[in-house]
């Protein structure tokens, strides 16, 4: 790293559209004790740049090809950097951000609004205040417009992103602060905690079948006793998965309907 | 005002303004050429909202002044190929059928495109009926866009209120190539009009 991390903050610029960057380098340009360390123009290209450069700050566009900018959020965590969203118009991110105390800028992007929202990061940057960004997956999910359910799920590896669409996702396990998605016979493991994954997947596709397990219910081919009184769920791939007693309620609801 | 609510995409006119935020500093000449730009498309949506027909040459003038501010935003990544016969440029249509189609285009086809890519706009006039294909490409793999679909649905039901059977409108996908195909009855402008 060409930067003096000892007294520069390096910022990440994120948008696919050349203009928007450029009045955002303008903003950053007067500020000596900021330099502009990368610029992306798509989201795949955005996380594997956080990775390669390990911004301070990333400005983070919504819409952009391949990831938008909660599914790079996601994927970059907010632990060790502050984020601020730009967006045009999307009521919806809007209120999200709101109640998560995010900070985001609309374009047209306003100077004064810009300064107040690096100083703001300066602070989080510096513990001064504490860091407000939420899991990054539930502030997804509250960005997301009611009833919408998730589509696709982009998982990291490294520098590369991978991206489940959720037809695709034979089943979930929990595995601490991760989960751990079945797709295809290959298995992704990514930050994110079960019950979350959960509420963002839509209930008559997904359901809990344990604990530790979601299921993808067009993979369930039968449902077995295991045991006293527990019960295994049989997958179309052979796969078998314990089922809970309150699960085993549950999908016996869905299955006789 | 009411007609332009509906009509115009505020996530358009948001971005457009801060491409011209930008352009002022670096480039102010094509700052005032782009608000001159986004002027006469915002002047021209007023105008047709409120008329029941205009001509096919009118639509398409409309989505010349739409693409010119659009092209300052994309840039190099959009790309517009068109094919209209000339017959059909008196042919009335429904105001603002035709925009929203285009805009489509760019907002879930180039604007997903890290390289961007091609809308071809197609118009032709045959048997009484004028036909209308509008392609682009697009990343079958992109992100879900919120607004998905309210354009073209708002077009089909326009079409159908209009026309009832006599028109036809369907969308079809193949590969990165995203299809909108429509039909309506080609009707000249009566001359009290």
């Amino acid at each position: 790293m060409s930067r003096d991390a000892a007294s520069k903050l390096g910022v990440m610029i994120v948008d696919d559209e050349d203009l928007a960057r450029q009045v955002l380098r303008e903003y950053l340009s007067a500020h000596p004790e900021v330099e502009v360390i990368a610029e992306c123009s798509n989201g795949f290209d955005a996380v594997k740049a956080v990775a390669e450069t390990k911004p301070d700050l990333v400005l983070l566009d919504i819409q952009m090809p391949k990831l938008d900018g909660f599914e790079v959020l996601e994927l970059i965590g907010a632990d060790a950097l502050a984020v601020i969203f730009v967006t045009a118009h999307d009521s919806h991110a809007i209120r999200a951000f709101e109640v998560h105390a995010v900070d985001y800028l609309l374009k047209p992007v306003s100077a004064a609004r810009f300064e107040a929202a690096l100083a703001h990061a300066k602070e989080r940057l510096q513990g001064k205040v504490m860091p407000a960004v939420p899991p990054p997956a539930q502030l997804a999910a509250s960005a997301r417009p009611p009833s919408q359910f998730l589509d696709r799920i982009p998982v990291r590896n490294g520098t590369s992103v991978f991206i489940i669409p959720v037809a695709k996702l034979d089943y979930v396990e929990a595995q601490d602060d991760y989960v751990l998605l079945a797709s295809q016979g290959t298995k992704h493991l990514k930050q994110q905690t079960i019950a979350g994954l959960e509420a963002a997947l839509d209930p008559s596709r997904f359901l809990r079948i344990h604990r530790s397990y979601i299921v993808n219910l067009e993979r369930v081919v039968k449902v077995e006793p295991y045991g006293k009184d527990s019960h295994v769920a049989v997958l179309t791939s052979a796969v078998q998965l314990p089922v809970s007693r309150a699960g085993y309620a549950r999908l016996r609801a869905f299955l006789d309907r | 005002m009411k007609a332009l609510k509906a009509q115009v995409n505020p996530h358009f006119l948001f971005n457009s303004l801060n491409s011209i935020s930008a352009l002022t500093s670096s480039d102010p000449a094509r700052a005032r050429e782009m608000c001159i730009l986004l002027g006469d498309f915002l002047r021209r949506t007023l105008g047709l909202g409120e008329r029941s027909a205009i001509t096919l040459q009118e639509e398409v003038s409309l989505i010349h002044a739409f693409l010119a501010v659009e092209k300052i935003r994309f840039g190099a990544r959009l790309r517009m190929e068109e094919e209209i016969a000339p017959e059909a440029l008196a042919i009335d249509v429904p105001p603002l059928l035709l925009q929203p189609l285009v805009e489509n285009a760019v907002v879930h086809g180039i604007a997903n495109c890290v390289a961007g890519g091609w809308i071809r706009l197609g118009v032709r006039c045959e048997d009484g009926l004028l036909s209308v294909v509008v392609e682009n490409q697009f990343d079958p793999e992109a992100p879900s866009r919120h607004r998905n679909g309210m354009g073209l649905m708002n077009v089909r039901q326009r079409l159908e209120a209009r026309y009832g059977h006599r028109a036809t409108f369907g969308v079809t996908s193949e590969g990165d190539c995203f299809r909108v195909g429509l039909t309506l009855p080609a009707e000249r402008r009566s001359p009290a009009s």
